[in-house]
């Protein structure tokens, strides 16, 4: 019993690690965010990740 | 705290300095451009810290590029600050190459830049016969100048002195003055006046022997670049360098095989013989069963990897560029697409962002979309899973290069059809300096490939450990007909023209978040349906499986098709959704089409 609790848990852990890596590539900047040391950083911030924003905002 | 920033030309040897300086790990090519940030290091000498500020290379402050944009800011923001800190400005230069390199110090002087001149990589000058007076050049350019050799970090320390001296004694310096402040002339002219006044200080100053001219370097372009050899010499080093990625990664990959299935029985032993414990299963056919499986290719990808770098950091990469700007433009690529195509053998993902460097957006869009053909280091488990399997020793070499080569080739017809068709404008020129080759250094090479290897196990550990867990219970429940079973049986009408089953169908849907999950989840899938008998390693399973065909059509399929997730990713953002999914949809229709003609004519025959 103690076994399957166990499992279910590792599954259910596993599953919401992986939707969350999902998710992060497509919302954060696959680069790692070293936008302070990025020369195509506009006014501090990735490109890309500014481009994420401008679309939440008009949303 | 003493502020150094170091200027130079590209491929001069800055970041090299930078990491000796600081003991940084910052990457280093040989071959321009590799820098394309902004790196801060620190170094201590005596009582003081140096911060040191590693520009990317510019050959001049006049800002024609990006990354010449981005020093020529920073300096100029940095000379204007009022930070208490002292500012010395290091300009490093190839001293085999002094006239080029002397013109972005002569615009540093022009600035009035509190300057130190280094003279990096003066033994290779030398060796080209190449020789100066430095205190005639320090009293006629009024800089102080610094010999160092790079690699072996010889001159470091007068270096650091002069630097801590020039900050403690500031010396009164006035800008260099080419012209007239009030005389409004053409950056041309400005240009011209600038190598002039070059021109006379090399006549007084530095003298080209005869003797030394034809160096090392020479010599052996007259082969690497040669017309005839220089592209089968290319297709041979490729081949050795894929044929020792198997010969001397067999042993390693073969013991740790050995000791993952030693951990699996072990594991398993903490539970009675006919023990149908979920846990067991789940630790010994799930984690051990599908991480195990990706993580006994290590040895491969270093060996790749480090074979990969020495090629790189002797210098022979950047005549591979050259070699292939034939026919990249040929096919409509800019000679620039081939640094982030050579980036891409290690991850798609760094070599589309790399597709910045490209200023013509349609020459960027159709790089970025023939980029995943370049097979990446996801991909070499699968090749290193079936490969061996199916192949003998003496063919495992040559079929690993066919597979890049296809790639490269299908990548080069594709960016042909895109610039021929959508993304048609004119090829801009592409101008690239060569490196003089120089024998690769223990630290960059042995850095670049640990930090290579290190990527991979983290990524085993997190991301595919994750996907092994979930993939295990796809496969695991409900215990009769599996999810997994029945996502299989639902694809196999689709994928049974390439020659795949369930099993193939499955691992290759869970590739799409990485590709090493195929190798994970074909693992699982043995372990679990082989839990019962003698255990079988995988490689054994996959021979009693499937035919050599089928193996070569599963690697030819991951090779061409579905883009990894960050890839997609990465090219929606760099890009659009609109060119994402068209990507991922041409590329899978690619791969299908393919596949399915390679095993439809090859079943017919064999």
């Amino acid at each position: 019993m103690v076994e399957n609790v166990l499992v279910g848990l590792a599954v259910l852990v596993a599953l919401c690690f992986v939707f969350c890596k999902m998710r992060d590539s497509f919302r954060k900047p696959v680069c790692g965010g070293t936008c302070e040391n990025c020369p195509y950083a506009q006014g501090g911030k990735c490109p890309s990740l500014l481009e994420i924003e401008n679309k939440k905002s008009l949303k | 705290m003493i502020r150094v920033l170091l200027v130079g030309n590209p491929n001069c040897g800055k970041s090299t300095l930078f990491n000796e300086l600081t003991g940084a790990r910052q990457v280093i090519g040989n071959y321009p451009g590799v820098t394309v940030e902004k790196m801060e290091g620190f170094c201590d000498f005596g009582n003081n810290t140096l911060r040191i500020t590693d520009l990317p290379g510019t050959y001049s402050l006049s800002g024609a590029s990006d990354d010449e944009r981005v020093a020529c800011d920073f300096l100029k923001n940095e000379m204007a600050s009022s930070e208490d800190a002292p500012l010395v400005v290091v300009n490093v230069l190839d001293a085999s190459n002094l006239e080029r390199n002397l013109y972005l110090t002569v615009q540093l002087r022009e600035l009035g830049a509190p300057l130190v001149a280094v003279f990096n990589m003066a033994d290779l000058a030398r060796a080209k016969g190449v020789t100066w007076d430095r205190e005639k050049m320090e009293t006629l350019l009024d800089v102080p100048i610094v010999e160092t050799v790079g690699t072996t970090a010889q001159g470091l320390e007068k270096l650091k002195s002069t630097l801590v001296s020039l900050a403690e004694t500031p010396r009164d310096v006035s800008p260099l003055k080419l012209w007239a402040s009030d005389n409004v002339e053409s950056e041309e002219k400005r240009a011209s006046r600038r190598y002039d006044y070059i021109d006379e200080l090399c006549t007084e100053c530095v003298c080209f022997s005869e003797q030394g001219a034809r160096s090392w370097t020479d010599r052996l372009d007259t082969w690497f670049l040669s017309r005839f050899l220089g592209i089968p010499i290319f297709l041979l080093l490729m081949y050795l360098v894929f044929q020792i990625t198997f010969t001397l990664g067999q042993f390693p990959m073969e013991a740790l095989e050995s000791g993952f299935g030693w951990l699996g029985e072990w594991v398993g032993s903490w539970w009675p013989a006919e023990s149908e414990s979920l846990l067991r299963s789940l630790l010994v056919d799930g984690i051990i069963g599908g991480v195990g499986g990706v993580v006994v290719f290590l040895p491969n990808i270093l060996i790749l990897f480090l074979a990969i770098s020495l090629l790189e950091d002797s210098g022979y990469m950047a005549r591979a560029a050259l070699l292939m700007d034939r026919f990249m433009r040929k096919m409509g690529l800019h000679g620039k697409s081939f640094i982030p195509m050579l980036v891409g053998f290690g991850c798609s993902v760094p070599g589309i962002m790399a597709t910045r460097t490209l200023e013509d957006r349609r020459e960027r869009l159709a790089t970025m979309f023939v980029l995943p053909l370049m097979s990446c280091g996801a991909r070499l488990p699968i090749y290193a899973l079936i490969i061996p399997v199916f192949f003998p020793v003496v063919w495992q070499g040559p079929v690993l290069w066919g597979l890049y080569i296809v790639g490269i080739l299908l990548a080069l017809g594709l960016a042909k059809l895109l610039r021929g068709t959508l993304l048609r404008s004119e090829s801009s020129i592409f101008l690239m300096e060569l490196p003089p080759y120089h024998v690769p250094t223990f630290r960059t090479v042995g850095i670049r490939t640990l930090e290579r290897g290190w990527m991979y196990l983290r990524k085993a550990g997190t991301i595919i450990l994750g996907i092994s867990v979930v993939m295990w219970a796809l496969t695991t429940f409900p215990k009769e007909d599996s999810y997994a079973q029945r996502i299989g049986r639902a694809m196999e009408p689709v994928v049974a023209p390439m020659g795949f089953d369930d099993n193939i169908a499955t691992a290759l849907l869970g590739s799409f978040a990485a590709k090493e999950v195929f190798v994970a989840q074909m693992g699982i899938a043995c372990s679990v349906e082989d839990a019962d008998e003698t255990n079988p390693t995988l490689r054994e399973r996959i021979r009693d499986s499937y035919s050599p065909l089928i193996g070569f059509c599963i690697m030819l399929f991951s090779l061409i098709g579905t883009p990894c997730m960050a890839t997609v990713a990465v090219m929606a953002k760099e890009s659009s959704w609109k060119w994402a999914i068209g990507q991922w949809v041409a590329l899978t229709l690619l791969a299908y089409g393919v596949t399915t003609i390679v095993y439809q004519i090859g079943s017919r025959i064999w």
